[in-house]
């Protein structure tokens, strides 16, 4: 399982929420609504014998939804966070299969203030599990 | 003598590899247990009999309709099959067990918050054949 292609598969599905503003690593600079799928903390291997499967738990990707002073504030971010709509990270990422892994589940996200270049934005941190091959890049 | 990790492990069943959807595996031989106690004796003395054993697979769910766990294990409950296990992966020199098995359970789990798993029963039918791989 490449970490690379599996942003690469993420990226795809949620570029239509973001306005195709989803970045895999840091962007140079940020406009809301945005997306930025970071690297993970930790990939665990030999999830079953012989290299077939590995998994990342708690892979956290960030949705910077809107400056704090938005008077939609609340309302970009629930549609965000929403289990299913339009708008909805989850369904976006689970309703569809993937080549690069096989399983990608959204199991929570959690809300608070992101600080970019001097700037409060709100966001959204979306903790994701993902399992997959073991013995493919 | 050498520690040896878990991850090689290879297992089959009916020559289908199920090493990739397996998380967790054993063999557990017995014997039979007689006892031959008799007069003057001031503890049990017990004989060996017959021998026997269980074994057991475990793993995680996968949706392959002709290699995964559902396809290859399903089908077998009350069958005898050719189980064959690497405890210590495959390699020359390592060694083989191989042992006539009847499926006697096959069971899939389904958790709300976690991956679908599987396990299954064996009852071992016939002695255990060690070898050593070439």
């Amino acid at each position: 399982m490449n970490l690379h292609a599996v942003a690469q598969e993420i990226k795809e599905r949620l570029d239509p929420l973001f306005t195709e503003r989803v970045f895999i690593g840091a962007p140079d600079s940020v406009t809301p609504a945005c997306f930025v799928i970071p690297l993970p903390e930790a990939v665990d291997f030999d999830a079953t014998y012989r290299r077939g499967a590995d998994s990342v738990t708690g892979w956290e990707m960030l949705a910077i939804v809107s400056k704090v002073t938005d008077r939609n504030l609340f309302e970009r971010v629930a549609a965000y966070c929403a289990g299913n709509g339009a708008s909805s990270v989850k369904q976006a990422l689970e309703s569809a299969s993937y080549d690069s892994c096989d399983s990608v589940v959204v199991t929570r996200v959690e809300t608070d203030t992101v600080t970019w270049q001097g700037t409060d934005f709100q966001g959204a941190m979306f903790m994701i599990d993902v399992f997959g091959a073991g013995s493919t890049a | 003598m050498t520690f040896v990790h878990g991850k090689s492990t290879y297992i089959s069943l009916n020559a289908k590899d199920l090493s990739p959807f397996t998380t967790t595996s054993q063999i557990e031989k017995t014997a039979d247990s007689h006892d031959v106690t008799t007069y003057g004796k001031n503890a049990h003395v017990f004989r060996g009999g017959l021998l026997g054993g269980t074994g057991s697979m475990s793993g995680i769910y996968d949706t392959s309709t002709s290699a995964g766990p559902r396809a290859t294990i399903e089908p077998l409950v009350g069958s005898n099959v050719s189980l064959i296990r690497r405890t210590e992966g495959t390699g020359t020199g390592l060694p083989q067990q191989t042992v006539d098995v009847l499926v006697t359970k096959y069971t899939e789990t389904n958790p709300v918050a976690d991956m679908i798993t599987w396990s299954a029963d064996l009852q071992l039918s016939d002695v255990i054949t060690t070898t050593t791989q070439t």
